[in-house]
């Protein structure tokens, strides 16, 4: 992908978008740990729906909505932090984790798969 | 919810917008495994571990600290750090038959960040005795 103005602009904009949404959740969401689940459980749908969109979708609209805005939706410092402040490197805290991990696998996986059978 | 909502949104969407176009431009680092996304999880790391141990020091209700904590965090961190795209990656590693390298691409995510959250924090302690 050429990373001109208009795809740095748009990786702007899809990142502030994202942002913007998972710190609006946050006010949503019970506590961190489901917010983070959340956001990234869904943002790697987002991704994988995108991915599986291939061809269809331009450079323009990847930047926007893979880079972007499913990028800066999901965060992986959030988990660390919450790992180490919250989560206190419990072995609890590790599961929890672990299962954010594989449920995003799973996921993305998923998105990419349902999208692509859609698509046909 | 913070009072004056908008200007911490305003910033997280700023700051946000940031970290995502320097992830965007090394996100394309890779090898055997994709050392970009796996450098901006961990560099974000090590800020959010700085900015959490530097703003606790502040107190409670400063509304700059706090403004300062969430756009550096919730906004810059958020935005260069990402999960979609280590999902992603590690995917394509399993579908590729490389299911030893998403493995370690798994575990790195995780390490690497943890270890970056408890350098910031020392660094912080250490540089704002």
């Amino acid at each position: 992908m050429k990373l001109d103005n208009k795809i740095i602009g748009l990786t702007f904009a899809g990142g502030a978008l994202g942002s913007m949404l998972r710190y609006g959740l946050d006010f949503l969401t019970p506590n961190n740990l489901v917010l983070l689940f959340v956001v990234n459980i869904l943002g790697a749908a987002l991704l994988g729906f995108v991915a599986a969109r291939g061809e269809k979708f331009t450079d323009a609209a990847r930047s926007f909505w893979g880079t972007g805005v499913a990028g800066g939706f999901t965060t992986m410092s959030a988990v660390a932090l919450w790992f180490a402040v919250e989560g206190a490197f419990a072995q609890w805290a590790f599961s929890m984790v672990a299962t954010m991990f594989i449920l995003g696998l799973l996921a993305y996986f998923g998105a990419h798969k349902l999208t692509q059978k859609l698509s046909r | 919810m913070e009072t004056n909502f908008l200007p911490f949104l305003i910033g997280v969407g700023i700051f946000g917008g940031m970290g995502a176009v320097i992830r965007g431009l090394v996100s394309n680092w890779s090898g055997r495994l994709p050392y970009g996304i796996l450098a901006v999880n961990s560099v974000a790391s090590l800020v959010a571990g700085f900015a959490a141990a530097a703003l606790s020091a502040a107190p409670e209700n400063d509304p700059k600290a706090q403004l300062i904590y969430v756009v550096v965090v919730a906004g810059f961190c958020g935005g260069l750090s990402t999960f979609s795209s280590f999902a992603a990656n590690t995917v394509e590693l399993i579908r590729q038959g490389r299911a030893i390298m998403a493995a370690i691409n798994a575990a790195l995510n995780f390490i690497l960040p943890v270890i970056a959250v408890v350098l910031g924090v020392l660094l912080a302690s250490s540089l704002l005795k």
